[in-house]
């Protein structure tokens, strides 16, 4: 008993509330309590989704597009610095310290900066995605690498196996786990990165949607741009799941197991 | 294969004193010792992944101090891999020296029936139980190829009923493959069932204390450790290494 309603709150819990408060949003704008032009009811996002669909899932293609190459580009440049960062120890206390102070500076700052060395073409967006993607991927993959049981290492080193054989049979499939952690991060920035980027200065994306919706007051438009903004980062992120689902079917067994 | 005075210090302190072995093809050889006495560190030179500070193993006459990958060493824990099934893991060794993954999980396939691990092939490690954990292990071990087999303290973390099963099965598998082991245990019993012959490993710095050389293995049967025989060899090593 006691379970179910456990289970009941883990499932249908967040739902619930999700819907408590779009009721409550409704209500406060259908009866006058905040003014419409100020906070649109879910209703007229609804509306405005409707009404502007074409023109939404365009825009989403190109941010889509952007988000994707960037991403790829992020992790594997993360995956390259993670592996030479443990393979040289040197190299790893030169360098991390810099990627880490290379952190603190925030996006919105390298937008415009990124817009006006390369322009308003789809680089500067790529750019900025790899910047605020690679770092997660790197440290956590780095982290991975580092974890491998020593004792592990040892029975390889006995074997005479090679570095390389070493890293390919052992490392990387220990990191893989630190790897599909770090990437849920990265999905998620490298979405924000492209709105930003878009926001900043371009032709086409969400971002730039949202600069020509917010111009024209039509926070409706607004709003309808944040929620799809919002499915496509849940989706990617889904998307993560599965692909680590299928990356580690060890795992799969093992929880099969214990239902 | 012989070891030859192999001495080691670690910093300051002296872990092992010209320490000498030696292992006659197809004996099963305890190194019997207290933990922590550097039974493990003598291990490790001799698979070529410590350097000594003095002395010599040799192989078949030919010297292998320093090199590794010339004999097969098992170290305590399984150290199966989680994320290959227990077929992938048997074809770990063969990969590491060059084979294909293919050809690995082919040339593996006989030997899981020997090795009482028929039907586990496509399992991963984590839902087999404890003593099929290390029988996997052992096997791995043995696909490795070398003439000579580092097992160091291989059933330690088996339960007691479990443990004697599993010696039953290694002295059974023994007569049916060609390996020499060099066993390293801290567990008497274990030591007086499986070996051939025992060397009481112990002081500060550890060196050889003495070597017993047991009756052949014809003569011992499962009662051998009821006997007062097997008690006279026990209190004798139990006084080695008090001293």
């Amino acid at each position: 008993m006691r379970k179910k309603r456990q289970n009941f709150s883990i499932k249908l819990g967040p739902w619930l509330v999700l819907l408590v408060g779009l009721l409550l949003w409704q209500g406060l704008v259908s009866f006058a309590i905040v003014p419409r032009f100020l906070l649109p009811a879910p209703t007229d996002i609804w509306l405005a989704f409707q009404a502007d669909f074409s023109l939404l899932m365009q825009n989403m293609w190109i941010t889509l597009g952007e988000t994707i190459i960037g991403l790829l580009l992020g992790i594997l440049l993360g995956v390259l610095i993670a592996i030479v960062m443990d393979r040289f120890d040197p190299i790893y206390h030169m360098v991390y310290p810099l990627l880490v102070v290379s952190q603190t500076v925030p996006t919105v700052a390298i937008a415009p900066l990124l817009i006006l060395w390369l322009g308003y073409g789809m680089l500067p967006k790529v750019t900025l995605i790899i910047v605020t993607t690679f770092f997660p991927v790197a440290v956590e993959t780095l982290a991975g690498l580092r974890t491998t049981d020593p004792d592990l290492l040892q029975l390889m080193a006995s074997m005479g196996a090679s570095r390389r054989k070493v890293l390919w049979y052992v490392k990387l499939p220990y990191a893989l786990d630190h790897f599909f952690a770090s990437l849920r991060i990265s999905v998620t920035y490298a979405v924000i990165a492209a709105v930003v980027a878009e926001w900043v200065g371009g032709f086409g994306g969400l971002g730039v949607y949202m600069t020509r919706v917010m111009k024209a007051y039509a926070f409706d438009k607004m709003f309808a741009a944040i929620v799809l903004i919002t499915a496509l980062s849940l989706l990617l992120m889904s998307l993560v799941t599965l692909l680590q689902r299928w990356a580690e079917p060890w795992k799969q067994t093992a929880t099969e197991k214990i239902k | 294969m012989q070891v030859q005075q192999v001495s080691k210090a670690f910093a300051t302190k002296q872990v092992l004193q010209a320490v000498s072995l030696d292992l006659n093809q197809g004996e099963i050889v305890a190194l019997l010792g207290v933990s922590g006495s550097g039974k493990t560190t003598l291990f490790d030179i001799i698979a070529g992944l410590l350097p000594t500070d003095s002395g010599q193993i040799k192989l078949n006459d030919s010297d292998i101090t320093g090199q590794t990958g010339q004999v097969s060493y098992m170290l305590q824990k399984d150290l199966l891999l989680p994320f290959r099934t227990i077929a992938g893991n048997m074809a770990l060794p063969l990969q590491v020296q060059g084979m294909t993954k293919k050809a690995a999980l082919a040339k593996v396939q006989p030997y899981f029936a020997t090795f009482g691990l028929a039907g586990t092939e496509n399992q991963y490690p984590s839902s087999l139980s404890g003593g099929m954990r290390q029988r996997a292990a052992l096997l791995r071990t043995y696909l490795f190829g070398k003439q000579v087999a580092l097992l160091d303290e291989p059933f330690s973390a088996l339960d007691e009923i479990t443990k004697r099963e599993m010696h039953r099965w290694y002295l059974q598998m023994m007569t049916q493959i060609d390996l020499t082991t060099l066993l390293v245990t801290h567990d008497i019993d274990e030591a007086l069932v499986l070996a051939d012959r025992i060397y009481v490993f112990g002081g500060q710095p550890a060196q050889i204390a003495a070597e017993l050389q047991l009756p052949p293995r014809a003569q011992r049967d499962a009662e051998f450790e009821l006997t007062s025989q097997f008690l006279t060899y026990k209190r004798q090593i139990l006084e080695l290494l008090a001293q």
